[in-house]
């Protein structure tokens, strides 16, 4: 293309419109926009401080800062922060609630829940069974182990150097990112996504308010830029500043943050993911029973956001039971929007798609309307276009365990109705690549902390295990 | 010019008298002549009688109508939801293919075509070649996208249109100086036939211009779709876990014989330019299939500047996405120094070209309305006074399917009259929005399994 055509192409940022994006370096916050950008889900103009990468990176030359800080005071700092966290009171968070929607696809009422329930990735009961589920005990520091021959040996789950490229389709998960990096007490450039700009300089900027010299404050940095930036991105991307680069999801950026791994630069990829619920044949024994299991997977489908986001439905029954399930299913959806105060417009390619099967009656049939607020579309497997917008996809199945097949390793959280049904689907569901089977309607219930994700436990992954031996 | 007088033949009144009046306009410099301002009521109040008519028989523009509760055209925005994108002419579900369920695809096709193709018997279809071979002996003929990765758009199209094609080509390069004459050997860097609109170009100069026996192609076989068809199962088998290793050798030695029977057709290709005498070439095709016979003929020796006088050279499209060194247009131009360089742009989803008057600008026909968007394809841009935008497109003279297109060209409209004289629309190619960089920077952690598919097959 000729630079007459890239100039035209090139989407023009005004200074003065652009929100300006706060960059939190080691507690000191960055405010300043030199670098101008534009966001991707909804074109928001951008302006970012300069990227003083020297500042972004933890020199080798010094030990992590919160290295030798007791676990017990790492969790009484992040409690106390839980605490500051309050939408009402906290200027910062204030600021990032307010300007999420103008980058974020999430309603304003789903956001404010958002935001509203940060407080409860710092809970220390949550803190504790992540702590312990992930690194194996409670233990602090250098733990005596004796070995098979009676010698002695100490290991120690060591705090890395990471580079986390985060995701931001929810506050909380620039929360559970923190959080993690706190426990593990390395140090942590975090990357902020074009989708979440505010949350995570927000929680760090409160974090400097509690105590600038804190060694989890020094232990944080929070920066833009666009994600594939190449000249950032080749520079930082080395095994000279970081242990790992941690990759919260989003297939793209995975595969642009291949291209620099080597050997030192390990990566740990949450890799991004679809879900599935299943609903057997006990959800057709009364109206009743039927509401209860639509209103479960509505829970499920939520804002249709998230890896955890149900999207294609199997139904064990004919196809006038899936009918009747997918009417139900229809009005939770439409609740579920209401509740959540809007959502991702239906894109113009899904309604197409849609709209064309709507045509194909009897094999294919459509419920509701592309505006966001549900969709749901029966079909006799699952349709080949991507589901999101609430647009849920209803296959019927003669037994529940035909859905067995459709599971595969991009397949995250499988929802189960009714819940004494698990025990039956989960070896042939996790055999087919599912890494988590839970009762239908709780598959966001509660934070993730204390349980395995993506078939690991993430802050396992975020410590190098060193051993001292005797 | 032979050919029937399609309007004439046909009873009247078709489609209403605007759409007549506009189409008949064909020869010379009569489509280029209006105004804007003259041309614009006629416009309308054509785009309402294709509207009213079609909506009637094609079953996704009635559905859309509904949808967005538009009724009668009476200005360009109200057609602009009406607009098909491509995404259209390939929102069929992929297993319709990979299945065989060839009375499913029928059913699919049928929503977009002004003619009712239901009840056709489908026995005995084995292949999407096959299916479109059914299609077309039944007087349905369609269009597929020749794309090579992703999924396949299918168009349907008419006999009348093909006609229609023809017409307006030959017409387009007679006003450009190139009235038809069997004089030139004939070079088409595509199939020697097959359902894809390049083939249909080639055709058109073929009928128009070669010397009888002197046509040749770089594949002297029908384009297959099967092909397309294959890579789409291999995909499915991907994404569903049921591919095997061995499937995937398999699809890597197709492409290694495709790239043989490539490189032996230039060769082939080479011989017929080294053979031509004083018989003048008049070669089209694809900025990468191009490419590639300039650098074999250099290698053979051929040199830059060497055809034949009078030859004649046309390059349709776009790179497409094809990985082509930074000076590929140079490259190419400089081999063919000396002949004459044919610039057409059209698309396959019109049947119309728009032509390169003597002042090298591009002339838009008047029974091809454009249609100026912003670039999320839903404002529309006044061009009265010119304007750049985003192209939509109506072909009044469409007779298979609907005649309005959104594309993702990014242009310039003039309306002021040309040097050369004349007082039409005058449009300007910018650039495609699909061809800009950038990588995904918006996270989530939703995903499927198609981010998990690397190398070839991945589109």
């Amino acid at each position: 293309m000729s630079s007459h055509t890239q100039e035209a192409l090139a989407p023009v940022v005004e200074r003065d419109a652009a929100i300006p994006i706060v960059q939190v370096i080691r507690g000191r916050v960055e405010t300043g926009g030199e670098r101008l950008y534009r966001s991707r889900d909804l074109g928001a103009p951008l302006a970012a401080p300069a990227a003083d990468l020297n500042a972004w990176v933890f020199p080798r030359s010094e030990p992590q800062p919160a290295m030798n800080l007791p676990i017990g005071e790492v969790m009484d700092f992040l409690g106390e922060l839980g605490a500051r966290l309050d939408l009402d009171r906290n200027d910062h968070l204030r600021r990032a609630f307010e300007l999420a929607g103008r980058v974020n696809v999430l309603g304003a009422k789903a956001l404010e829940q958002g935001y509203r329930s940060l407080g409860v990735f710092f809970r220390r009961d949550y803190l504790d069974a992540e702590y312990a589920q992930a690194l194996g005990s409670m233990d602090d520091g250098w733990r005596e182990v004796e070995r098979p021959d009676g010698s002695l040996m100490r290991v120690r789950p060591f705090p890395a150097r990471i580079l986390h490229v985060l995701a931001g389709n929810a506050p909380g998960m620039a929360a559970t990112a923190i959080v993690r990096g706190s426990l593990s007490r390395g140090v942590h450039l975090l990357k902020l996504p074009s989708n979440d700009l505010f949350t995570a300089p927000a929680i760090l900027a409160t974090m400097a308010e509690i105590d600038a010299n804190h060694p989890l404050v020094q232990s944080f940095s929070a920066a833009y830029w666009r994600g594939g930036e190449q000249q950032i991105e080749s520079a930082l991307f080395r095994p000279q500043f970081f242990d790992k680069v941690m990759a919260w999801g989003g297939g793209d950026a995975i595969a642009n943050v291949q291209k620099y791994m080597s050997p030192g630069l390990e990566l740990v990829s949450l890799d991004p993911k679809t879900s599935i619920s299943i609903i057997c044949r006990e959800a057709f024994a009364n109206d009743r029973t039927l509401m209860q299991a639509a209103a479960a997977a509505g829970v499920d489908v939520g804002s249709q956001e998230a890896c955890g986001s149900s999207r294609v439905q199997f139904i064990e029954g004919s196809v006038e039971e899936a009918d009747r399930y997918c009417a139900e299913l229809l009005d939770q959806l439409r609740f579920q929007a209401e509740t959540a105060g809007g959502g991702r417009v239906t894109p113009s390619d899904l309604r197409e798609e849609v709209n064309a099967l709507r045509l194909m009656d009897p094999e294919y049939r459509v419920w509701g309307e592309p505006d966001g607020r549900g969709l749901v579309v029966r079909s006799e497997e699952p349709v080949e276009f991507d589901l999101i917008s609430r647009t849920v996809n209803v296959v019927p199945v003669a037994n529940a365990i035909e859905a067995a097949k459709y599971v595969n390793v991009a397949t995250q959280t499988v929802g189960v109705y009714p819940a004494q049904r698990k025990v039956g689907l989960r070896d042939a569901l996790c055999a087919g690549g599912a890494q988590r089977v839970t009762t239908l309607g709780a598959g966001g219930a509660r934070p993730s902390f204390g349980r395995p994700h993506d078939g690991f436990y993430p802050l396992n992954r975020m410590v190098r295990w060193v051993a001292d031996e005797d | 010019m032979d050919g029937v007088d399609l309007v004439a033949e046909r009873d009247t009144p078709l489609h209403g008298a605007a759409v007549d009046q506009l189409v008949r306009a064909i020869d010379g410099e009569a489509p280029y002549a209006r105004s804007q301002a003259q041309l614009l009521p006629l416009q309308i109040a054509a785009l309402d009688e294709r509207f009213q008519k079609r909506r009637a028989q094609i079953k996704v523009l009635d559905q859309r109508a509904r949808d967005v509760g538009v009724d009668r055209i009476t200005r360009l925005a109200d057609i602009v939801p009406l607009l098909f994108s491509h995404q259209t002419y390939k929102s069929y579900p992929e297993s319709f293919l990979t299945r065989g369920q060839w009375d499913r695809m029928t059913k699919w096709l049928g929503t977009l075509m002004t003619k009712d193709c239901s009840g056709l018997d489908m026995a005995g279809v084995e292949d999407v070649d096959g299916w479109e071979q059914r299609l077309a002996a039944a007087g349905f003929p369609l269009r597929a996208s020749s794309g090579t990765t992703g999924k396949a758009s299918f168009l349907p199209w008419s006999q009348a249109d093909i006609e229609w094609h023809r017409r307006f080509n030959l017409a387009a390069l007679a006003f450009q100086g190139l009235p038809p004459e069997h004089r030139y050997i004939c070079i088409s860097m595509g199939n020697a036939s097959g359902p894809h609109r390049p083939v249909d170009r080639s055709r058109v100069l073929a009928q128009g211009y070669a010397k009888p026996g002197q046509i040749y192609n770089l594949f002297e076989r029908r384009a297959s779709i099967v092909e397309i068809n294959r890579l789409g199962a291999l995909r499915k088998a991907m994404v569903d876990g049921t591919i095997a290793p061995a499937d995937l050798i398999t699809y890597e030695t197709n492409v290694a014989q495709r790239t043989a029977e490539t490189e032996a057709g230039v060769q082939r290709l080479i011989r017929v330019i080294k053979g031509a005498g004083d018989t003048p070439i008049m070669i089209h095709g694809g900025w990468a299939a191009m490419l590639q016979l300039v650098q074999a003929a250099r290698a053979a020796g051929v040199a830059d500047g060497s055809l034949p006088a009078g030859s004649v050279y046309e390059i349709g499209g776009g790179p497409k996405g094809a990985q082509l060194p930074d000076d590929y247009e140079q490259q190419v131009h400089g081999f063919f120094a000396g002949a004459r360089y044919m610039s057409l742009y059209g698309m396959s989803e019109i049947n119309q070209p728009t032509a390169c008057c003597s002042c090298a600008r591009r002339h838009i026909p008047s029974s091809l309305v454009p249609i100026l968007l912003d670039e999320t394809g839903e404002q529309v841009l006044d061009y009265a006074h010119g304007a750049t935008g985003r192209l939509g497109l109506f072909d009044l003279s469409m007779e298979g399917r609907w005649g309005g297109v959104i594309t993702s060209d990014l242009v310039r409209i003039e309306t002021d009259p040309c040097d050369c004289g004349l007082h039409g629309l005058r449009l300007e190619f910018i650039g495609r929005y699909s061809d800009q960089a950038g990588g995904d920077d918006k996270l989530t952690c939703a995903g499927t399994m198609a981010a998990y598919i690397r190398g070839a097959i991945d589109p």
